[in-house]
C-alpha cells in the first residue's frame, strides 16, 4: 500500500489552518513548516489571479531524499509507503534537502524551540517564555506535543533534518493526519493511493489530478485536483490604468 | 547532534525523572541519556500518551463575530486542537484557522499572570506605568473604595464599564452591577463592530441583525467588501460549504482589494472605495428595466408589461379599464373589443406588490436614473461587467446570497449604503428564503435576572441619566431598533471624557477590550484614558488600554479557561454553547463570573452589600436552588440557568435534546430546528409588515428624533452629514463618499482589511501569526506591510520591503511597503492586527513604545455614520505614502 | 622519525599563521559543532562555503595522490623520490578537509550509521567511504614508507590510490549531478569538473609546496595540461550557458574564470608559486561558484521564507572555516616535514 493526500483545490480556501494544525500536532520551531505553501499571484489589475498550494512531503514513490541519503535515516516505510526519517541515523549532511525538488525538507541549525528556554519578562506580571512552558508543562514549547512523541522526537535534536511524516504516529492508531482534520473546507482527502477502489484514488479517477513537478519522475502521493482559482471568470476587457485613480 | 551544553532540565522533565510523572518522552532529559535514547541504548520515558486518547470538551470560540461551536482537545492537561463541535449543524467539525491561534492567547508567555497595581501616576505611551504585585483582595478592595467613594459624592454615573469580547454573562458586571452602582454608563464596543450592518435590515426587513445564509443551496453569491471565506460573518461555515457551492453557483465581490473570495469568484468588480452603492443601485436598476425581480415576492405591474424603463417615472395609478387584469389571460383582442368600450376606465395600481413596500417610489425618486452608465463612472467598473452581474443575479434569484461588510457601510453615510445592498435581497426575493439569507434562528436562552430590584434611590436616579456616549442628541441619532439613541456610539466616549460633556468620568472598568488601539482616532482614546483618575481592566495581554489602566486583573481566556454561555446562528440553525474551563495559566479570574463576585464581596466588606445580594440572591443553581458561595459556582450556575431550556426534562423548548446538565455539559451545545423559510414573509416586523423599499419604520425614527430635538427631519440629516433631503431620506440611494483628506495632499485612499489569522486585535502575538502572516496575499512574513499596486509602485519608486511611512489627517503610522497586483491603482490595503505599540514580545519593537508595523486605526480620521452610531472605518480615507 | 625537532623550530613566522587559524578557526569550529550557529545558511541553502572548503581541500589531496599514483605507476623519479612529501600532503589536506566537513556536518556522532545502516545509492555513502578507505590507503603507504618497505605492494597500492582517488573525485561530482530539479546541479558534466579540478588543484599544490626544481617541472606540466582542459571545460560551459534557455538556470561559469588559468599557463615557469596559488584560487573560485549557484533558486515553500533567488556572501565563521581546513592541512603537512623527513630535508629549499 502506499498513503497519499489528495487535496481539491475547488475546496480549498488558501486559509492556512493546515500549516498551524501541523505546528501544533508536530511542534515545529519558529522558522519552518512541514506543512507549508506556494502561492503564485499573476496578471495584471485587474485580471489578477491568485493560487494556493498547500505543501508538505509529497512522500514520493521514487524519493530523491531517500536515494541520497549515506546512512538510510530518510527511507521508505515498507508496510505504509511512507517517506520516514529515523533521527538518530541523521548525520546532518543536508544531501536529503539538496535533493528534494520540493523544498519540503528543514534542518535544525540550532536546537529548536530555543527561544521558548529565554528567561526574560516582557514586563512585570508576566511569564518569562520558560515560566510559561513551566506553567503549562510542554516539552520544548507548551505546544510541545506528547504524542508525537509516539514515533518521533517531541523536539528535535539540533544538527537533523526534518519533515512532514503524513502524521505516521497518528496513522499507527487510525487517525487522519492532523493538517486533513483541520482543514475547514474538507480539501484534503487521505487514504490508500494504491488501492484503486480508496475514496484519494477515486477522486483522482474522477477529476484526474497532478503532483508538484510530476516530469522528474519523483511520483508524489500528494495529488491536487481541480483548480484554486475560478474556471469561469470573467475579466473585463478594458486594461488597467484607464480611469484607476481613486 | 544533541548539544552537548544543554543542561535544561524543566520542571516536568525533573518530575518525570524523579518517578512522579513518567508521562513524558526522554529526548527532553539530561543530554546522556539522550545520547543513549538517540543511540538506541535506551527507551523514552513510558507511558507516552497514545495519539488520540486525550479528551475533546466543548467551548465556544470568540476568535471573530461568528462565534463558532467547539470542541477543544485536551491531552496530559495542555490545550492541542481545536474542531468544529461534532454536534454543530452550522459547521460540523470544521472550523477556521483561527480556532487554533486561540492557543497562542492561551499559552502567550506576555500574557499577565497576577493582579498588579500601577505605581507611575503618570499616564501616556511610553510612559512605563510601574505595574507591581497586588492580591485579588487588594486589587478588589481598592476598586470597590473608588466605587463607592463615587456614590458617597453623590455622582456614581461617573463609573464607566466598556466592553469588548463578551459572553452571555456580561451584563451582570457591566450593566447590572454598574446600575446597583448607579451609573448607566455600560458602553458596547457595537458600533465599532459593524452597527450599520443591521441598519439596512432593520428598517427593510425589520430586525436589528447579522444575517444566516444558505450557502449550500445557492446559486449566487455577491458580497460587498466582504471576504466570507476568509473573515466575517461565518467563516467556518463559509470555508466548509464555499467550494462545493462553486459547483452550482457564481460568485461576484465587490471590492479594491483582491480578497481570498475575489480569488475564486467569477466576478471581481474592484470599484472604487466608498461606491458600492452606486454599483448596488445600478444591479437593481438594470434588475428592474429587464424584468429580472423576483416576482412571487415582489409582485408585478398589474398587467405584466413592465413598466420601468430608464430615466421614467412610474405613475402609482394608472386608469385602466375593467378588463385590462384579463389581458393576459390569452384571449384574443378581438373578442374583448366591446366589453372595453363597455366599462368605464378606473384607476388600479399600476404595480401590485406582495410583500414589498414602496418599490414604485423608490424607482421614481432615486432608481430610474441609476443606471449602468451612471454607476461605472462613479465606480470605475466597466457596463458591461455591472449588466452581466445584475443579468446573472436576476436568473439566480430568489437564491441569492448578498454579503455587506465594513467596506461597504463603515463609512460616513453607510446607513444607505446598507439600504442599498440589502434592497436587493427584497428585490430577488432572497430574504428569508432558500439559498438566500434569513434573519438569525431565535435561540431561547434562560434570562438571568435583573438588578432593578437592588438599586436604592441614588442608583435608580443617576442610572437614568444621559449616557457618556450622547446617544440620542441631535447629532447622535443612533437609532437602533427604531429608538433615538438606541444604540451605542462608542467612538464618541473619548471626546466626551476629554470634554466632560455630560460630565467627568472617574473610574472605568474595562473588560477584554482595547479601545486604545481598536477605536479610530486611537490617540485620542489614549488621552482619553490618561485622563482617566482610576482605570481597572480585565485583560490577557499589557495592551495599549492596560498600559493606562491603574489595576491590571488578569482575565480567564473566553474559550479555555471560563464559564460562559454564547449563542450563534448559520445554515439556517440557532445555537447555543457553553464555554467551559479546562485549563488555567497563572493567577487569573473568570471575567464574567469570578470578578463580578469578588467585586461584590469587596463592595460588601466596605458595607455595601447590594452586589452580593443580588449574585446569591438571584443566581441560585437551579437543579439544587442553592446559592453560589464563590465566583466559579456563580458562573457555573449562571451557565446552568441561561441553558436551563436546553436540558430541562420539563423544558417545551425545541431543537436537539439532552436529558440534565450533566449530558449538557458533555454535548456542549443545543441547535434549534431548521429555519422555517418565508414565515416572515407578510410579517417582517416592519411597519407594513413587509420588505419595506420605502422605509416607513426609518421615516417615524427619524421622525421622533427630529421631533426629540424640535427640528426637522431635513435638519437632522444635515447635522448627521447626510445629503439626502425631504423622501429621499426613508429609501436606499446614493450619498456621495466623504473623502477624508484632499485628493492634492492626500492622493491614495487607504483600506483596512482583516487578516485571516486575526482574533480581532488578538493572536498577533506568535511566531505562528508572524510567520504565516503571508498567508494573506501580498502581506510579508514578520511584518506589517502596506499593499500596492505595481503601477503605483514604480510612480512612487517604491519596491517590496521599502519602509514607508503613511500619513492620513489623523496621523501617521510606518510599515513596509508591498506591492502586489491585488491591490485596486490608488489604493493602500493594509491587513489590521499588527501594530501594538505595547501586547508582546513579538509585536513590538520597543514594548510600551514602538510598535511593528503601524495601527490602521491611528491613520483613521475618527468620524461616525450617525444614523446607526457606526464608527467610519471605510470609505474614502485619504493617505500619503512617503518613503523613510 | 626525527628526535632532532625542538621548541624554536615551532617558533616561525609560518606555525604563527597557523596557529593563529587553528585557534581561531578552530573556536568557531567547536562553536559551530556544539554550541550554536553562525553560518549564513538556512534551509534553502544548506551547504555554503564550509562544505566548499571540504570539496576543495579534498579534490586538491585527491589531484596530489593522483599524480603520486601516475609517478608510482609511471615510474617518474622526478615524483617517486618525493613520495613521502606528497603522501604527508594528501594526508594532510584530505584530514584538513575531513575537519572542515566535521564543522559543517550537524551530528558527527551519529557518522557510525554511515558503517552500521549503508546506502550504496547514496553518493555521499559512496564519497564517505572512498574518502575513508583513500585515508587508510594514504597511511599504509606512508608507514611503509616510513618503515623503508618497498617492494611487491608498491604497484598495487599505487594502482589502488589512483582508482579509489579518481573514484572519490568523480563521486564529489555525482553528489551534485545526481540532484534533479535544482538549476545547475544535473549530469556527468560536473564529475569531469571535479576530477579535472582536482588534478589542476593538486598539482598546483605541489608546485606550490614543493618548489623543488624536477618535482616542479613534472608537476607544473601536469598542472598546465589539466589546466588547459580546465579552462576548457569552463568555457565550455560558459558558451552552454549563454544558448541555454533552461527556466530558473543562473549560470555559475563566467568567462573571467579563465584568467587565473590562462595567465598560470602562460606564465607558470617565470613564477611558478605565485601562479600555482593563482590557479589554486582559480579551481576554489570555480568550485564554490557552482556548488553555492545550485542551491540559489529556492524550491517550492521556501521561496516564501527565503525569496524566490538567494544572493549569498559567505561571513566571517565560514571564511574561518576555510581558514581552519587550510590551517589543519598545513599543520599537519608542517608536522610531517618537520618529524618525519629530517633525512629528506636537504629536498627541500
Amino acid at each position: 500500500m502506499g498513503y497519499g493526500m489528495v487535496i481539491d483545490q475547488q475546496l480549498c480556501v488558501g486559509c492556512a489552518a493546515c500549516t498551524i494544525a501541523c505546528k501544533i500536532e508536530n511542534n515545529t520551531p519558529v522558522g519552518f513548516n512541514w506543512c507549508d505553501k506556494i502561492t503564485r499571484t499573476s496578471g495584471k489589475f485587474p485580471a489578477v489571479r491568485y493560487e494556493y498550494i498547500s505543501t508538505m512531503c509529497n512522500h514520493c514513490e521514487n524519493a530523491p531524499c531517500v536515494a541520497g541519503c549515506p546512512t538510510q535515516a530518510m527511507y521508505k516505510d515498507a508496510s505504509t509507503g511512507l517517506t520516514l526519517h529515523d533521527p538518530k541515523k541523521c548525520i546532518g549532511c543536508k544531501a536529503c534537502i539538496v535533493n528534494c525538488p520540493y523544498g519540503v525538507i528543514s534542518f535544525n541549525w540550532e536546537r529548536p524551540h530555543q527561544s521558548w528556554t529565554e528567561n526574560n519578562r516582557l514586563a512585570e506580571g508576566c511569564f518569562s517564555p520558560r515560566e510559561m512552558v513551566e506553567e503549562s508543562g510542554g516539552e520544548g514549547s507548551p505546544h510541545g506535543n506528547p504524542e508525537r512523541g509516539t514515533t518521533y522526537p517531541v523536539v528535535r535534536a539540533r544538527g537533523t533534518v526534518e519533515k512532514c511524516t503524513f502524521c505516521d504516529h497518528r496513522l499507527a492508531k487510525g487517525l487522519a493526519p492532523a493538517c486533513v482534520d483541520a482543514c475547514p473546507s474538507g480539501a484534503r482527502q487521505f487514504g490508500d493511493i494504491d488501492d484503486p477502489s480508496s475514496e484519494v484514488s477515486r477522486l483522482i479517477a474522477k477529476h484526474g489530478g497532478k503532483g508538484l513537478r510530476e516530469e522528474l519522475g519523483t511520483r508524489p502521493r500528494v495529488i491536487y485536483i481541480r483548480d484554486y482559482k475560478p474556471q469561469r471568470r470573467f475579466e473585463p476587457a478594458r486594461p488597467a490604468g484607464e480611469n484607476q485613480g481613486a | 547532534m544533541p548539544s552537548l551544553f544543554d543542561t535544561k532540565v524543566s520542571r516536568r522533565a525533573f518530575l518525570a525523572g524523579s518517578g512522579t510523572l513518567g508521562v513524558l518522552t526522554a529526548f527532553q532529559l539530561n543530554p546522556i541519556t539522550q545520547g543513549l535514547v538517540r543511540a538506541g541504548l535506551a527507551h523514552a520515558a513510558e507511558p507516552i500518551p497514545i495519539p488520540g486518547s486525550g479528551e475533546w470538551v466543548p467551548t465556544v470560540c470568540q476568535g471573530c463575530t461568528t462565534w463558532c461551536m467547539k470542541e477543544a482537545y485536551v491531552q496530559d492537561g495542555r490545550v492541542f486542537h481545536v474542531r468544529g463541535n461534532q454536534h454543530s449543524k452550522i459547521t460540523g467539525k470544521s472550523g477556521c484557522v483561527r480556532q487554533s491561534m486561540a492557543l497562542t492567547e492561551l499559552y502567550d508567555p506576555d500574557r499577565v499572570r497576577y493582579p498588579m497595581k500601577r505605581t507611575n501616576p503618570k499616564k501616556g505611551r511610553g510612559e512605563d506605568p510601574g505595574f507591581v504585585r497586588i492580591t485579588w483582595e487588594e486589587a478588589m478592595d481598592t476598586f470597590a473604595e473608588k466605587l463607592l467613594d463615587l456614590r458617597e459624592r453623590g455622582v456614581p454615573e461617573r463609573y464607566m464599564t466598556t466592553r469588548g469580547r463578551y459572553g452571555g454573562f456580561n451584563g451582570v458586571m457591566l450593566s447590572e452591577i454598574t446600575k446597583i452602582i448607579g451609573s448607566p454608563n455600560n458602553i458596547s464596543h457595537s458600533a465599532i463592530c459593524a452597527e450599520a450592518d443591521k441598519f439596512g435590515p432593520y428598517y427593510m426587513e425589520g430586525f436589528w441583525g447579522y444575517r444566516q445564509y444558505d450557502i449550500k443551496a445557492s446559486r449566487y453569491q455577491l458580497t460587498f467588501g466582504t471576504d466570507p471565506i476568509a473573515a466575517n460573518r461565518q467563516v467556518s461555515f463559509a470555508a466548509r460549504e464555499w467550494g462545493n457551492m462553486l459547483d452550482q453557483a457564481k460568485v461576484a465581490v465587490a471590492d479594491p482589494r483582491f480578497s481570498s473570495s475575489a480569488q475564486k469568484a467569477d466576478e471581481w468588480l474592484p470599484l472604487k472605495p466608498g461606491t458600492d452603492s452606486a454599483l448596488a443601485l445600478a444591479l437593481a436598476h438594470v434588475i428592474l428595466t429587464e424584468g429580472l425581480w423576483y416576482k412571487p415576492f415582489v409582485g408585478d405591474f398589474f398587467d405584466g408589461q413592465n413598466r420601468f424603463v430608464s430615466g421614467q417615472t412610474v405613475e402609482m395609478e394608472t386608469m385602466a379599464d375593467g378588463t385590462a387584469n384579463a389581458a393576459s389571460d390569452g384571449e384574443s383582442a378581438e373578442d374583448l373589443t366591446a366589453e372595453t368600450e363597455a366599462s368605464a376606465p378606473t384607476a388600479v395600481a399600476t404595480f401590485n406588490e406582495l410583500y414589498t413596500h414602496g418599490l414604485v417610489q423608490w424607482w421614481n425618486l432615486e432608481l430610474k436614473d441609476r443606471t449602468p452608465e451612471w454607476a461605472a463612472e462613479i465606480t470605475d467598473l466597466p457596463v458591461d461587467q455591472i449588466v452581466r452581474v445584475a443579468r446573472d443575479l436576476g436568473a439566480a434569484a430568489p437564491r441569492v446570497g448578498v454579503w455587506m461588510s465594513r467596506g461597504m457601510h463603515m463609512t460616513p453615510r453607510g446607513s444607505y449604503a446598507s439600504m442599498c445592498g440589502h434592497a436587493l435581497v427584497g428585490l430577488l426575493g432572497a430574504a428569508d428564503n432558500e439559498g438566500g439569507s434569513m434573519r438569525f434562528s431565535s435561540r431561547p436562552v434562560g434570562k438571568l435576572a435583573k438588578s432593578s430590584d437592588y438599586m436604592d434611590e441614588l442608583a435608580k436616579t443617576h442610572s437614568k441619566m444621559e449616557k457618556i456616549d450622547r446617544r440620542g442628541r441631535l447629532e447622535h441619532p443612533a437609532l437602533k431598533e427604531g429608538k433615538s439613541g438606541g444604540g451605542v456610539v462608542t467612538g464618541q466616549i473619548a471626546e466626551s471624557i476629554l470634554e466632560e460633556d455630560p460630565y467627568p468620568i472617574e473610574v472605568i472598568y474595562a473588560s477584554w477590550n482595547n479601545f486604545a488601539y481598536s477605536n479610530t482616532g486611537a490617540k485620542q482614546f489614549e488621552e482619553a484614558f490618561a485622563k482617566v483618575p482610576f482605570m481597572v481592566i480585565s485583560t490577557l495581554n499589557l495592551a495599549e488600554t492596560t498600559m493606562l489602566a491603574d489595576i491590571v486583573l488578569p482575565s480567564a481566556h473566553s474559550m479555555f479557561e471560563r464559564w460562559n454561555v454564547v449563542a450563534n446562528s448559520g445554515n439556517g440553525y440557532g445555537v447555543v454553547g457553553i464555554q467551559q474551563p479546562m485549563v488555567k495559566v497563572g493567577d487569573i479570574r473568570q471575567d464574567e463570573s469570578e470578578i463580578p463576585w469578588l467585586l461584590a464581596e469587596a463592595l460588601d466588606r466596605k458595607g455595601f452589600s447590594a452586589p452580593l445580594e443580588y449574585l446569591r440572591n438571584e443566581f441560585k443553581d437551579p437543579e439544587t436552588g442553592v446559592q453560589p458561595t464563590n465566583g466559579d459556582e456563580l458562573g457555573l450556575y449562571m451557565a446552568k440557568i441561561m441553558t436551563r431550556p436546553f436540558w430541562d426534562p420539563e423544558s417545551t423548548v425545541g431543537g436537539s435534546k439532552v436529558g440534565s446538565w450533566d449530558e449538557f455539559r458533555k454535548v456542549g451545545m443545543w441547535t434549534s430546528d431548521r429555519y422555517p423559510f418565508r414565515s416572515r414573509w407578510g410579517n417582517f416586523g416592519t411597519k407594513t409588515g413587509n420588505f419595506e423599499f420605502y422605509s416607513e419604520g426609518l421615516k417615524e425614527a427619524l421622525g421622533k428624533h427630529a421631533e426629540k430635538h424640535d427640528v426637522s427631519i431635513d435638519r437632522v440629516l444635515e447635522v448627521c452629514n447626510y445629503e439626502a433631503r425631504g423622501e429621499l431620506a426613508f429609501i436606499p440611494h446614493y450619498e456621495n463618499p466623504v473623502r477624508k483628506g484632499s485628493e492634492s495632499e492626500y492622493p491614495m485612499l487607504f483600506i483596512d482589511a482583516k487578516h485571516k489569522l486575526n482574533r480581532e486585535g488578538r493572536g498577533c502575538n506568535h511566531y505562528w501569526y508572524a510567520g504565516e502572516r503571508d498567508v494573506e496575499p501580498g502581506d510579508l512574513k514578520f511584518e506589517d506591510a502596506a499593499k500596492i499596486n505595481p503601477v503605483d509602485a514604480e510612480r512612487l519608486g517604491l519596491k517590496t520591503g521599502d519602509d514607508i511611512r503613511l500619513v492620513s489627517p489623523a496621523g501617521s503610522i510606518t510599515c513596509k511597503a508591498s506591492v502586489w497586483e491585488g491591490v485596486r491603482p490608488g489604493c493602500v490595503v493594509k491587513s489590521f492586527g499588527m501594530g501594538h505599540w505595547a501586547y508582546g514580545r513579538h509585536t513590538s519593537v520597543e514594548f510600551g513604545k514602538t510598535a511593528i508595523g503601524g495601527n490602521n486605526n491611528e491613520l483613521i480620521p475618527l468620524d461616525f455614520d450617525r444614523l446607526s452610531g457606526s464608527t467610519v472605518f471605510a470609505g474614502q480615507n485619504g493617505v500619503r505614502i512617503e518613503k523613510v | 622519525m626525527n628526535s632532532n625537532v625542538s621548541l624554536k623550530d615551532f617558533l616561525t613566522p609560518t606555525w604563527l599563521l597557523i596557529a593563529v587559524g587553528l585557534v581561531v578557526g578552530g573556536a568557531v569550529g567547536i562553536h559551530e559543532m556544539f554550541i550554536g550557529h553562525w553560518f549564513a545558511t538556512n534551509s534553502s541553502l544548506v551547504w555554503t562555503l564550509p562544505l566548499v572548503t571540504y570539496i576543495f581541500l579534498a579534490l586538491m589531496s585527491t589531484g596530489v595522490s593522483l599524480v603520486l599514483a601516475y609517478g608510482l605507476i609511471m615510474h617518474d623519479e622526478t615524483i617517486t623520490r618525493h613520495t613521502r612529501a606528497l603522501l604527508i600532503m594528501a594526508i594532510g589536506m584530505l584530514l584538513g578537509a575531513f575537519t572542515a566537513l566535521a564543522t559543517e556536518l550537524g551530528s558527527l556522532l551519529n557518522m557510525v550509521w554511515i558503517l552500521l545502516s549503508p546506502n550504496p545509492s547514496s553518493p555521499i555513502w559512496w564519497m564517505g567511504t572512498l574518502y575513508s578507505i583513500e585515508l587508510v590507503l594514504l597511511i599504509v603507504k606512508l608507514i611503509m614508507d616510513l618503515r623503508g618497505r618497498h617492494g611487491v605492494f608498491d604497484l598495487p597500492l599505487a594502482w589502488g590510490t589512483l582508482i579509489v582517488a579518481g573514484a572519490a573525485a568523480i563521486t564529489i561530482g555525482a553528489v551534485f549531478g545526481t540532484v534533479i530539479g535544482r538549476p545547475d546541479y544535473h549530469g556527468a558534466f560536473l564529475s569531469v569538473v571535479t576530477l579535472v579540478s582536482a588534478l589542476v588543484s593538486g598539482a598546483a599544490a605541489i608546485v606550490l609546496l614543493r618548489p623543488q626544481s624536477a618535482l616542479t617541472e613534472t608537476a607544473g606540466r601536469v598542472f598546465r595540461q589539466t589546466a588547459l582542459m580546465f579552462a576548457a571545460l569552463v568555457l565550455i560551459r560558459v558558451v552552454y550557458e549563454a544558448h541555454s534557455s533552461v527556466v530558473g538556470m543562473l549560470g555559475w561559469a563566467s568567462v573571467w574564470m579563465l584568467v587565473p588559468f590562462v595567465l598560470a599557463l602562460l606564465l607558470l615557469q617565470f613564477a611558478p608559486r605565485v601562479l600555482a596559488l593563482v590557479g589554486i584560487l582559480g579551481v576554489l573560485w570555480v568550485q564554490y561558484s557552482f556548488i553555492i549557484t545550485g542551491q540559489l533558486v529556492s524550491l517550492g515553500q521556501t521561496a516564501h521564507w527565503y525569496g524566490a533567488v538567494q544572493s549569498y556572501q559567505p561571513n566571517i565563521p565560514e571564511a574561518l572555516i576555510l581558514v581552519l581546513g587550510i590551517a589543519v592541512a598545513a599543520a599537519l603537512i608542517k608536522l610531517g616535514e618537520q618529524y618525519l623527513m629530517s633525512n629528506q630535508r636537504q629536498d627541500a629549499t
